[in-house]
C-alpha cells in the first residue's frame, strides 16, 4: 500500500504537467481575459453611468434655473402689464374727462350761438309785426319807410343782449 | 466489494486489498498493459487510469466553461469563477503578491483542481477493473489515496520551491537565507542542517497528509461496507444494513468536505513554500 512505485510517481508528474499546460493555455487564459474584460466593461459602465448622472444633475440644475428665470420674468411681465394697464386706464379716464369738458363747452357755445340767432329772428319778426300793426292803425299817414325807421329806432333802445342773457 | 470470500476457504475481509490491487497492471483486450522504462515499472494500472480520469475531467470542466464563458456569465460560469477567484484571492493572494502571484497562480490552481477532482472521484464507484473471472468490478478509488501520487505532487512543489528560490535570490543568497544572519558562526552548519531536514519533512508531510487523509476516508467507507459482509445472519443484515448505509452516507458527506479541505491545504502550503522561498525573510 505504501510501497514505492517510481513509475506511478512519474505518471503522476507527466499527467499533472500535461493538465497544467492544457489548462493554462485553454482554460485559465480565456477565463482571466474574460474576467479582465468584464471588469473593464463594468468600470466603463460605472464611469458612463456617473457621467450620465452628472449630466442629468447639470441639466436638472439648468432646468431649475430656467424655470426660476421664467417665473421671475413672468412676474415681471405681469407687474409691467399691470402698471401699463393702470397708466392706460388713468390716461383714458383723463382723456375722457378732457373730451367731456370740451363737448360741454362746445355745447354751451352752440347754445349761445343759437340763442343769439333766435333772438335776432325774433327781433326781425317783432319789427315786421310792429310795422304791420302800426300801418293798420295809421292807415297810410305814414309811409312804410317811415315805419321801419321808427321801429328800428324803438328797437335800438331795447337791450336784447340783456334780454337774451336773462332769458336763457 | 473487497470481500474475498469467493476464492478462499474462509471468508476474510481486508479493506486495504482494494489499494493493493490498484497497482496491479491492467489488461486491455487480453493484453497486459505492462511497460518498463529501464528499471522503472511504467505499467498502466488502476491508479494511472484514475490519474488520467481526474486530469480529463478537470480539463473538460475547465475548458468547457472557458468555451461557454461570456461577459454576462451563466450559472456554471459563476460557480467556476467563484472557485477561480477564491484560489486567486484567498489562496494565492494570501501568500504571494504582484508578479509572483500572477506567475504561480496557474500552477496552484491546476494543483488545487486536479487534487480536488481526484479526491472527489474517489467517492464515485466506477467500473475500472475486472475481477479474476473478467467480471467488471465496481470500485471507489482515489488516485490521491496512493502515496506515490501525493509524494510525486509534493516533490513537484518541493522542486519548484527550491528552483524558484535559487532563481529569485541566487544560489548563495538562497541557501544563506536558510540560516539566520544573527546566529553564531559555530552554530551555522548545524542550523543549516536543521533547516535542510525541515525542508525534507515539509515534502514528506505535504505528501503524506493528503495520502493519509484520503486513504483513511476510503478505508472507513470500506470498513463500514465490510461490516455488512461480516454480519452472521440474514436477519441481522436486514436490520443493520440500513444503519450501516446511513453511516456510510454520513462518512461520504464528511469525505466531500475532507476532499475540498485537503486539496485547499495542499495548494496553499505549496503557495506558502514557493512564496517563502522567493521572498526569504531571514
Amino acid at each position: 500500500m505504501i510501497s514505492p512505485e517510481p513509475g506511478l510517481a512519474i505518471w503522476t508528474i507527466i499527467t499533472f504537467l500535461i493538465l497544467f499546460v492544457v489548462l493554462r493555455k485553454f482554460a485559465f487564459g480565456p477565463v482571466q481575459n474574460l474576467i479582465d474584460k468584464r471588469r473593464d466593461t463594468i468600470e466603463e459602465s460605472i464611469r458612463a453611468a456617473e457621467e450620465t448622472r452628472k449630466e442629468a444633475e447639470r441639466m436638472l440644475a439648468e432646468y431649475r434655473e430656467s424655470i426660476a428665470q421664467a417665473k421671475y420674468e413672468a412676474e415681471e411681465i405681469i407687474e409691467r402689464a399691470q402698471k401699463v394697464g393702470e397708466s392706460t386706464k388713468s390716461e383714458i379716464v383723463n382723456q375722457a374727462k378732457v373730451q367731456a369738458r370740451k363737448e360741454v363747452d362746445d355745447a354751451r357755445d352752440q347754445i349761445q350761438r343759437e340763442t343769439r340767432k333766435a333772438l335776432q329772428e325774433i327781433r326781425d319778426q317783432v319789427a315786421d309785426l310792429a310795422v304791420l300793426a302800426a300801418g293798420k292803425v295809421t292807415a297810410g299817414s305814414i309811409t312804410t319807410d317811415d315805419h321801419l325807421r321808427l321801429v328800428d329806432e324803438a328797437l335800438s333802445e331795447v337791450d336784447f343782449d340783456k334780454l337774451g342773457a336773462g332769458g336763457i | 466489494m473487497s470481500a474475498e470470500g469467493s476464492h478462499g476457504e474462509e471468508a476474510t475481509f481486508s479493506p486495504t486489498a482494494e489499494f493493493e490491487h490498484a497497482v496491479e497492471p491492467l489488461s486491455f483486450a487480453g493484453v497486459k498493459l505492462q511497460f518498463h522504462l529501464g528499471p522503472i515499472d511504467m505499467s498502466i494500472n488502476r491508479v494511472v487510469v484514475y490519474l488520467w480520469l481526474a486530469a480529463i475531467i478537470t480539463g473538460v470542466i475547465c475548458i468547457g466553461i472557458a468555451r461557454i464563458a461570456a461577459i454576462i456569465p451563466s450559472r456554471k460560469q459563476v460557480a467556476f469563477e467563484a472557485l477561480y477567484e477564491m484560489v486567486r484571492d484567498n489562496l494565492v493572494g494570501a501568500v504571494m503578491h504582484g508578479k509572483v502571484a500572477v506567475k504561480w497562480f496557474p500552477y496552484l490552481l491546476s494543483l488545487f483542481l486536479f487534487i480536488l477532482i481526484s479526491n472527489l472521484i474517489g467517492l464515485v464507484p466506477l467500473f475500472v477493473s475486472v475481477d479474476h473471472n473478467n467480471i467488471p468490478q465496481f470500485s471507489a478509488y482515489a488516485a490521491t489515496s496512493n502515496i506515490n501520487v501525493t509524494v510525486a505532487l509534493a516533490l513537484l512543489t518541493f522542486g519548484l520551491t527550491h528552483v524558484s528560490g535559487v532563481r529569485a535570490n541566487g544560489a548563495i543568497g538562497y541557501f544563506k537565507g536558510w540560516i539566520p544572519g544573527t546566529a553564531p558562526v559555530v552554530l551555522k552548519p548545524v542550523l543549516f542542517l536543521i533547516h535542510a531536514v525541515s525542508e525534507f519533512f515539509r515534502l514528506v508531510s505535504l505528501g503524506v497528509r493528503l495520502f493519509a487523509n484520503m486513504l483513511a476516508g476510503h478505508i472507513m467507507i470500506l470498513v463500514f461496507y465490510g461490516l455488512i459482509f461480516m454480519l452472521p445472519s440474514v436477519l441481522m443484515i436486514i436490520v443493520l444494513s440500513p444503519l450501516i448505509e446511513v453511516g456510510v452516507v454520513a462518512i461520504s458527506l464528511f469525505e466531500i468536505f475532507v476532499s475540498v479541505i485537503q486539496a485547499y491545504i495542499f495548494a496553499i502550503l505549496s503557495a506558502v513554500y514557493i512564496g517563502g522561498a522567493i521572498h526569504q525573510e531571514h
